[in-house]
């Protein structure tokens, strides 16, 4: 009998096509599948298949299903929204282009100038550009939002408004579409306000709170007297206060729904929860104060009275971290050394810490935190068993996962480099940083961490019982990262970020930049880079690059051992033999020494300003910074000048006017 | 055990128990309607022929034991395209013609479970398949121009394997 054909899918009722299709979990088949016949192109197209794409969206990008979601039930944005399908193709043709690491510049645009240094920052497709400095006559800050989401359709202007503080800004934070800023009262010195704006509805909550204002020896007075749950208590009134030492950074992020605050070298952080679901009749909001580990209090504590007795050993935290992720889990990162000048040996240490706690204050347990406090005792002065950590870093990924590139340096014991191979196994240790993230995973029976004081102590059930974070590479892949070097990378790193997803997949992206001088040389002409010149800085060479890590080949390794991988002498050969180059390259050259930095799924964002007049000289605004817009993928075009629209009666001449005769009234012109 | 009678597109009375019939949420809902006495008069099936409606009939007499479907067609319950029963399976080995047919009747008389089969052997006969192996699979005629083709394909670079 002949087979009997039927074009069942091209056949069918709409209803019965979208239940076919949804059986189909990768996207880019049913994308492929338009080239089977113009009657399937036409139903794949169909706007009838829109939940089909909805779904696909919300099964690959829950974030932008999420996003999507508040767009659509917002008056504001509905009617600017790609169809599904578009975002499907639009994102799944991101995605592809990230693991290419294809990136090409796709246009700039110009932000106001207003006083005092710009700050930005970037995230989920909106740009914030705020000023976190006083200026005199200028009462509330004002914060400008720019929506350069690529979810938007037809996007020939980029829509912009503006936030008007409760107060001077201190620090904003960006996630998921919602802004957290922190502004502190002009008129007493300890009161702060925390809101939270949902950028795509609008919605915002405020809520106030007053700072300790404490100096580390009355820090350490009260935490000897009181333990570390000094803070913590609040049947002292103290549980929604945080802290603040004057020599410590503000630290401030959100996940939409928690406000997370510390300006206490991260001893302590406050939280309040803003959640839009909270009751409307919740008026205040009270944050709550959780110590962040007792052990680096303890630390700090021990520091501050011994330093302050001898004024030999000085502590430099240079480096923090802190992030929350969507269940609202806070990790922290302090990177910094110690010094004692009492030793003719000057002996210095490496410090790096992990913690993390849960959003109720339960410590989070770090299996292998390898790196840490040192085990230092001011009376015994010992630090035999230190570690010293070199060409450590840390940076997040997408989604707020947490990586490293961790080198391991020689034990303290072993100075000679024969002896440390020994111990490290292999010459990639010294050499080349290793991928690592620390994963977010099911807490585990065993406590095979041994290195960490704590860790001999009985801890019973302090540690959160349901989850832990552990070193791990990336897919179970022993991977290597190496960065360029060589004459023609001589420029120093800013920043990098693992973008879309954390596999040995991926791909590393790179900013670098390098400073160009003017300088005088021998023959009267101005040179760049010139040995021995005079040199001043007349703007920074700034390269973008994507690049992708080394997977070693052979054998898996699930958790990373910072004691060496022991690679072979083969391993060591085929590395060498295998450097990749950067899958892509964007160079450009800014004026002035100021470039930030921002990125994510949708874009790469540099911001870098542009030196001329403010607008206290000019009567017409100035040009303020430039904002860069990249894009992954090939270049469709030369980049575009992007015009920006500010939202009916903001636009920016009037908020120009406003602060400029503000401040000129205040300056009594 | 009460029965009763269906009457296919082209005319054939088929005798079927009324417990398998109301597998059909519509046929169920009909009877619900009349007070459940539809033992003198056959119920017209106008889109089904006898063919189908034999074909329908065995698998509701399968699986007239089965529990009803979940309520939430978005929960985690729901099973991945290749999760077919081996009877299903067998089931489902009929020609495209009919399997098309079976699944527009599982559909037209609300028999959420027959469908779910009919549209998961559906998928797993293009699960994977490039666009060439889909024409050749149902006999679809590639009727785009080789440059028709070659625009689409450069459009949609990204998700080519």
């Amino acid at each position: 009998m002949a087979h009997v054909y039927k074009d069942i899918l091209g056949s069918a009722p709409y209803d019965v096509q979208l239940q076919i299709l949804s059986y189909i979990e990768d996207y880019r088949e049913i994308i492929r599948w338009t080239r089977v016949s113009k009657t399937w192109r036409e139903f794949i197209n169909s706007p009838y298949l829109e939940p089909l794409y909805l779904q696909l969206i919300r099964q690959h990008w829950p974030k932008v299903g999420s996003e999507l979601k508040r767009r659509l039930t917002s008056e504001n944005y509905n009617v600017y929204i790609l169809s599904y399908r578009d975002i499907v193709s639009t994102l799944g043709r991101n995605a592809a282009s990230i693991r290419a690491g294809q990136l090409h510049e796709f246009g700039s645009f110009t932000l106001p100038r207003f006083p005092g240094n710009t700050k930005f920052c970037y995230s989920d497709g909106f740009i914030v550009v705020y000023s976190a400095e006083r200026i005199d006559g200028v009462r509330d800050s004002v914060i400008y939002v720019y929506d350069v989401s690529i979810l938007r359709r037809g996007a020939l202007e980029i829509p912009a408004w503006r936030i008007v503080c409760p107060g001077i800004l201190r620090d904003v934070a960006l996630d998921d579409g919602c802004l957290a800023y922190l502004c502190c009262d002009l008129d007493d010195e300890e009161k702060i306000s925390i809101s939270l704006q949902d950028l795509i509805t609008g919605n915002t909550r405020t809520c106030t709170a007053k700072i300790l204002n404490l100096d580390g020896m009355e820090f350490s007075s009260i935490m000897r007297e009181e333990g570390p749950s000094a803070f913590t208590n609040p049947r002292k009134g103290r549980s929604s206060q945080p802290l603040r030492f004057p020599t410590s950074p503000n630290l401030i992020c959100t996940n939409g729904k928690l406000v997370v605050f510390s300006a206490s070298l991260l001893t302590h952080v406050t939280v309040w929860d803003m959640s839009d679901d909270l009751s409307p009749e919740v008026e205040n909001i009270t944050g709550k104060t959780f110590i962040l580990d007792e052990y680096w209090n303890k630390f700090l504590t021990r520091y501050w009275e011994y330093s302050s007795n001898t004024e030999t050993l000085c502590i430099h935290p240079r480096k923090y971290y802190m992030s929350i992720d969507s269940d609202g889990d806070i990790y922290t990162v302090i990177n910094g050394y110690m010094e004692a000048r009492d030793s003719m040996e000057t002996p210095s240490d490496r410090f790096f810490l992990r913690y993390a706690i849960r959003k109720n204050g339960k410590p989070i347990w770090m299996k292998a935190r390898t790196l840490m406090p040192p085990m230092w005792d001011p009376e015994l002065n010992d630090r035999a068993l230190t570690h010293v950590a070199r060409r450590l870093d840390s940076f997040t990924g997408a989604g707020g996962q947490n990586f490293f590139a961790f080198n391991p340096e020689l034990f303290r014991e072993f100075e000679w480099p024969e002896y440390s191979r020994l111990m490290t196994g292999s010459i990639l240790d010294e050499r080349y940083p290793r991928l690592v993230l620390d994963m977010k995973q099911p807490r585990l029976e065993d406590k095979d961490s041994y290195i960490h004081p704590e860790d001999f102590l009985d801890t019973g059930d302090k540690y959160d019982p349901d989850v832990q974070y552990s070193l791990n590479y990336l897919g179970g892949r022993r991977v290597l990262y190496m960065p360029p070097k060589g004459h023609e990378w001589n420029y120093k790193s800013i920043a990098r970020r693992i973008i879309p997803t954390a596999d040995a997949g991926c791909v590393v992206w790179h900013c670098f930049n390098k400073r160009v001088v003017a300088a005088k040389g021998h023959d009267g002409e101005v040179a760049e880079d010139e040995e021995g010149a005079q040199e001043s800085v007349i703007g920074k060479k700034i390269r973008i690059v994507g690049l992708k890590p080394m997977v070693i080949p052979g054998e898996t390794r699930e958790e990373y051992d910072d004691y060496g991988e022991g690679e072979s002498m083969e391993d060591v050969k085929w590395v060498l033999a295998n450097r990749p180059q950067p899958a892509s390259v964007c160079e450009f050259e800014v004026e002035g020494d100021r470039f930030g930095w921002g990125r994510d799924y949708q874009y790469i964002i540099g911001v870098h300003c542009t030196p001329g007049n403010t607008i206290w000289e000019e009567e017409r605004p100035a040009v303020g910074d430039t904002v860069r817009l990249f894009r992954y993928g090939v270049a469709a075009g030369d980049p575009v000048p992007l015009p920006s629209a500010f939202r009916t009666s903001d636009m920016f001449i009037n908020i120009y006017r406003e602060i400029y005769f503000e401040a000129r009234d205040g300056e009594a012109v | 055990m009460s029965t009763i009678k269906l009457l296919s597109s082209d005319n054939a009375e088929l005798a079927v128990d009324k417990e398998v019939a109301e597998r059909s949420i519509l046929i169920k809902n009909m009877l619900e309607d009349v007070g459940g006495d539809m033992s003198d008069q056959a119920i017209p099936i106008p889109n089904v022929n006898e063919a189908v409606l034999r074909k329908v009939i065995e698998w509701c007499e399968h699986h007239k034991s089965d529990p009803p479907p979940p309520a939430d067609e978005d929960s985690d319950s729901r099973k991945k395209s290749t999760d077919i029963e081996e009877w299903d399976q067998k089931f489902m080995q009929v020609d495209q013609e009919m399997l098309f047919e079976i699944i527009l009747a599982a559909n037209y008389l609300d028999i959420k479970p027959l469908l779910d089969v009919g549209c998961k052997t559906v998928a797993n006969m293009i699960k994977g398949k490039s666009p060439e192996e889909i024409r050749k699979t149902f006999n679809i005629q590639n009727d785009f121009t080789p440059e028709e083709e070659d625009q689409i394909r450069r459009e949609n670079e990204w998700a080519e394997e």
